[in-house]
């Protein structure tokens, strides 16, 4: 109620049945207040719906955009590395057996407050995901004449495969009011062995010959996950380590596989932090806690392992698209040897096995030739039983490989590989 | 005395349900009167949960495409990849003797003919791993991966209606290639047929009207005059024939004037009242969709468990034109996939071509034709320009009213010139369905869903497409192919059937959709109803509400027909003709 000065009386009249009504506007805002305390108290509104995240596509050293994941598990074997399940007591036949179906790799994603290095006073298990080995590749061994499972995996979203989508929330609403908000997540893996029950931690390096184990720096990979850029609710994995020393090179694609290393090749150990844990300001559930590491002692090796490296890689490849012959492709670069002769041999592989031939040649300076040829019908051919043996130094290379199309077929490919016995 | 609160008994709206008025007092209840000051709240979760629900204007839209489609155009190509990888209807090739179908990855929404890794892992001892990937997969024609297959052949957005075209440029064209041009506005095509004592006027579509109102016709046999002079009572609806009163109307010839005489094609108006045409008659016209989403929101993918009941139409083939020895190839795949789009939209932000918020959305779906091996771009046509026997000059590319103006670009290879589509960007404008909206009935009706056709560049493909021989009515600018319904209704919200009324001062709290009839001197609106309510007509919405967000699952039968082996009046005006032969609708 207002009244309004005319500028002439100078009096009030109040009546006795005049309101004020100073309340006024109270019920609507206290309405308000209502609500909103209504709605903190009982079922507040959060967002838990958890959306799927791909693997962000790349194009790959084919010249193809794809989402192929790879990772490869090495495992100790003799103090070296192998990607093998032998020496985790894992036998193999043409039947799928109970510890080969039961055992399994398991990547953790750990989250930490404030993307701080992770340890075991401060990560936070948030989600885990399981491999089982027969989704793993199969690998086909001469020696053997026959393929086993081996410790690699490759994840497609496209494929019938293990397609290594992650799950994480679409938002952060629910975290809000907790240090665990962001994208960033910390990658690590484990082996769960059927055989014997043991567990086995895997770091992201070679550790070898009684190295101490720096958890920040040694165990994880960094995933960072993207929810607006296309496209939208992707992740990516890049090497991390606490100094930010090898941080950011992305690791996973087909040319480049994620490697994870087996702990304690010759008794290494995991060391604690030291530092002061930073206390986590929620309650929530407990990652389960890991036991440390303290792995069985493998005998140390002397002396040196015979090495070779190639500068210009060990394969290459070539394509036709009009039937023709001479069509050769070829790199040419040094090989180093040291510590002892290599044995190498050489194979040439094709994408159609009609028609179209393909061979591979291998030259190295002052030691001798080798040649594959993959005949039509053949999808592929080694020089085995030839092999060439490089005794230590260092000597130029010639990698050559050759497609011929006899006509009909209008596309093909060629790829030499040279491998090491 | 207990302090207790009774909740008012009217109803939120007409047809809500009864709220419980009873105050039930219980023998062994011990109860406080409450002191002055306090406030009492009842803390009732499912009218919490009612409330946040009906506020959320947030959806998720997802669901199952099924592709209803049968490739049945076999043809020849000079294209050497496309040539390669036909369906042959010979186990052989006969360069002088051969006729093929597409590959089905040509149309279908998940091409499998996309350039892949593949791995071939050997090793020679154990622990020795060779991944050996090579490049396999692709057709020789254009190189897409599988991060581009989902989009390649068909686009989807989500869009919203906006606004209408009364003025778009419409044709219908008869059997003997006699063509009708009008715009919208105009109304519904009538076929006349003279009955003696009345005109029986027959259209393509259901022109939904009733005996008793009025239509209002126009065209060249009924140019002259006004509205009031043009307007003729319905005095019937339908013929001997099932289902006709749909599709046909009687009109009395005593109400024509001598020099009134139609005949061919007109074009009519309903109306409710003669002597008020200006504020009951019906309006026609197009409407005007916006998309509100890119190819980045959504995601397609291949369901776990289910596959349609078709089976797939494939073969080996024996032999290819270069030379390739038991070639996979398909003619058919019948296809379930999964659209979801992955962030919410929120419906408030938008207004719909009537001044209010959408009650409803559409799938928008769009040819991409990443390969160019069909013209580019689709022609516009609806459902009534789809003929049982011969083609509709709707779609003549000379024809303005037929294009789609979508956006595409050129790519060039072995001398042919492709076409393709280009990715639609968020407020790209298309043309929808053909509706009448009448300011009595306060609610737009679909007429003719919208179309899109599609043909093979014949440089490319040859079945013919262009030759009227072979197809009647084709020619090089109208060639005969295949057409789908673009826009695909998705309900959000349900308003009432009924219309309210009221003579109120109050408009502030009146509904958004409400309007004044000046012909009732009345405010009037639809009811909004309540999620999770449904009326015993079953009208209404229940979508699964969590996380703030209303999941709406939506599967649609996707029929992608071919223009040839159609019958468009299957089951209504196809009848129509048996009785007299006449062959003209």
């Amino acid at each position: 109620m207002k009244y309004r000065f005319d500028g002439e009386s100078k009096r009030l009249i109040l009546d006795q049945q005049q309101e004020f009504r100073t309340d006024s506007g109270w019920d609507e805002s206290f309405q308000t207040y209502e609500d909103e305390v209504l709605k903190d108290i009982i079922n507040p509104i959060e967002n838990y719906e958890t959306c799927r995240y791909i693997h962000k596509p790349y194009t790959s050293s084919s010249g193809i955009e794809q989402t192929d994941i790879w990772f490869y598990f090495y495992f100790v074997e003799n103090g070296g590395y192998i990607l093998d399940y032998t020496p985790q007591g894992l036998d193999q036949t043409t039947k799928l057996l109970a510890d080969v179906k039961n055992s399994f790799f398991r990547l953790e994603f750990y989250k930490t407050p404030n993307n701080d290095p992770p340890n075991r006073s401060n990560r936070r298990l948030v989600f885990a995901k399981n491999l089982s080995l027969p989704v793993g590749e199969r690998c086909f061994i001469g020696g053997l004449n026959g393929e086993l499972y081996v410790p690699v995996f490759m994840g497609s979203n496209y494929k019938n495969k293990e397609n290594m989508y992650l799950f994480w929330f679409e938002d952060d609403s629910v975290l809000e009011e907790t240090l665990l908000t962001g994208t960033t997540f910390f990658m690590t893996a484990k082996f769960y062995n059927a055989v014997d029950g043991s567990r086995i931690q895997f770091a992201n390096k070679e550790i070898l010959n009684g190295a101490d184990v720096v958890e920040e720096d040694d165990l994880y990979f960094e995933v960072q996950m993207d929810r607006s850029n296309a496209p939208s609710y992707h992740y990516d994995i890049t090497d991390y380590n606490s100094s930010g020393t090898v941080r950011g090179n992305r690791r996973g694609e087909s040319s480049d596989p994620i490697k994870f290393y087996e702990i304690g090749a010759s008794g290494s150990t995991v060391i604690q932090p030291t530092s002061t844990p930073t206390p986590l300001p929620t309650s929530g559930p407990t990652p389960t806690p890991t036991a440390t590491s303290i792995l069985p002692t493998a005998t140390p090796t002397s002396g040196g392992t015979p090495t070779i490296s190639w500068s210009l890689g060990t394969s290459v490849t070539v394509s036709a698209n009009t039937p023709q012959t001479n069509n050769i492709n070829d790199i040419t670069g040094s090989v180093t040897v040291t510590n002892g002769s290599v044995n190498v041999y050489i194979r040439s592989s094709k994408a159609f096995n009609y028609v179209n031939v393909s061979e591979a040649s291998l030259s190295i300076g002052g030691v001798g030739t080798l040649t594959a040829t993959a005949a039509s019908g053949d999808t592929q051919e080694y020089s085995l039983p030839s092999t060439l043996t490089i005794p230590p130094g260092v000597y130029p290379y010639t990698l050559s490989a050759e497609i011929t199309l006899d006509g009909g077929v209008t596309s093909g490919m060629g790829q030499s590989d040279i491998y090491t016995q | 005395m207990e302090n207790k609160k009774i909740l008012s008994p009217s109803k939120r709206y007409k047809k809500a349900e009864s709220e419980d008025l009873g105050i039930r007092t219980g023998l062994e209840r011990s109860e406080k009167l409450m002191r002055e000051g306090d406030k009492t709240i009842i803390l009732d979760i499912a009218e919490l949960y009612r409330k946040e629900r009906n506020q959320s204007t947030n959806y998720k839209i997802y669901g199952k495409l099924n592709m209803v489609f049968r490739n049945l155009y076999s043809g020849t190509s000079l294209y050497g990849p496309l040539l390669n990888n036909l369906y042959l209807e010979t186990d052989t090739y006969d360069p002088n003797d051969y006729s093929g179908f597409k590959s089905y990855n040509e149309f279908g929404f998940l091409r499998r003919d996309y350039v892949r890794e593949f791995q071939n892992p050997t090793g020679v001892t154990r622990g020795d791993f060779q991944p050996n990937i090579v490049v396999t997969g692709g057709t020789g024609h254009q190189t897409f991966s599988q991060m581009e297959a989902p989009f390649r052949n068909w686009n989807l957005y989500l869009s919203y209606v906006y606004d209408k075209d009364e003025n778009h440029l419409m044709r219908y064209t008869l059997s003997g290639n006699t063509v009708y041009d009008f715009t919208a506005s105009m109304g519904v095509p009538f076929r006349v047929t003279d009955k003696g004592n009345y005109y029986e006027l027959t259209s393509p579509l259901k022109h939904n009207m009733s005996q008793g109102e009025y239509v209002i016709l126009s065209g060249n046999t009924i140019s002259t005059g006004t509205d009031s002079q043009r307007v003729f009572g319905i005095s019937s609806v339908g013929n001997e024939i099932y289902d006709s009163e749909y599709y046909t109307i009687n009109l009395n010839k005593s109400e024509f004037t001598s020099s009134q005489n139609i005949s061919g094609v007109v074009f009519g108006k309903k109306c409710i009242d003669k002597f008020n045409i200006s504020q009951t008659t019906s309006n026609y016209y197009v409407r005007k969709h916006k998309t509100i989403t890119t190819l980045d929101d959504y995601i397609l993918d291949i369901p776990g468990f289910e596959s349609p009941i078709f089976e797939v139409e494939r073969k080996l083939q024996f032999e290819t034109s270069d030379g390739e020895s038991d070639k996979y190839v398909e003619q058919n795949r019948p296809e379930s996939v999964l659209y979801h789009f992955k962030n919410s939209i929120d419906l408030s932000q938008y207004r719909n071509n009537l001044g209010y918020t959408p009650t409803e959305i559409f799938l928008t779906t769009v040819f991409r034709n990443g390969n160019g091996y069909f013209n580019y771009p689709p022609r516009l046509g609806w459902r009534f320009n789809f003929h049982d026997t011969w083609g509709d000059e709707q779609f003549d590319t000379g024809f303005s009213g037929g294009d789609t103006n979508l956006p595409s670009s050129t790519f060039t290879q072995s001398g042919i010139t492709f076409t393709k589509g280009d990715e639609l960007p968020i407020d790209s404008t298309l043309d929808g369905d053909f509706v009448e909206y009448n300011p009595i009935d306060f609610e737009e009706v679909v007429l003719s869903d919208t179309f899109h056709k599609l043909n093979s560049n014949p440089d490319v493909f040859d079945h013919g497409q262009t030759n009227s021989t072979v197809y009647i009515g084709a020619s090089p600018t109208n060639p005969i192919g295949y057409f789908y319904k673009v826009h695909h209704q998705i309900k959000l919200r349900q308003l009432s059937p009924y219309i309210e009324t009221s003579d109120t001062d109050d408009i502030l709290n009146l509904p958004e959709n409400t309007v004044y009839d000046e012909y009732i001197n009345l405010w009037k609106w639809r009811d909004l109803y309540d999620h999770g309510y449904k009326d015993s007509d079953g009208f209404g919405t229940d979508f699964p509400f969590t996380n703030n967000y209303h999941y709406v699952k939506n599967d649609i039968n996707f029929y992608f027909r071919n223009e040839d082996s159609f019958r468009n009046k299957a089951y209504g005006i196809r009848n129509l003709r048996g009785g007299s032969g006449d062959e003209i609708c």
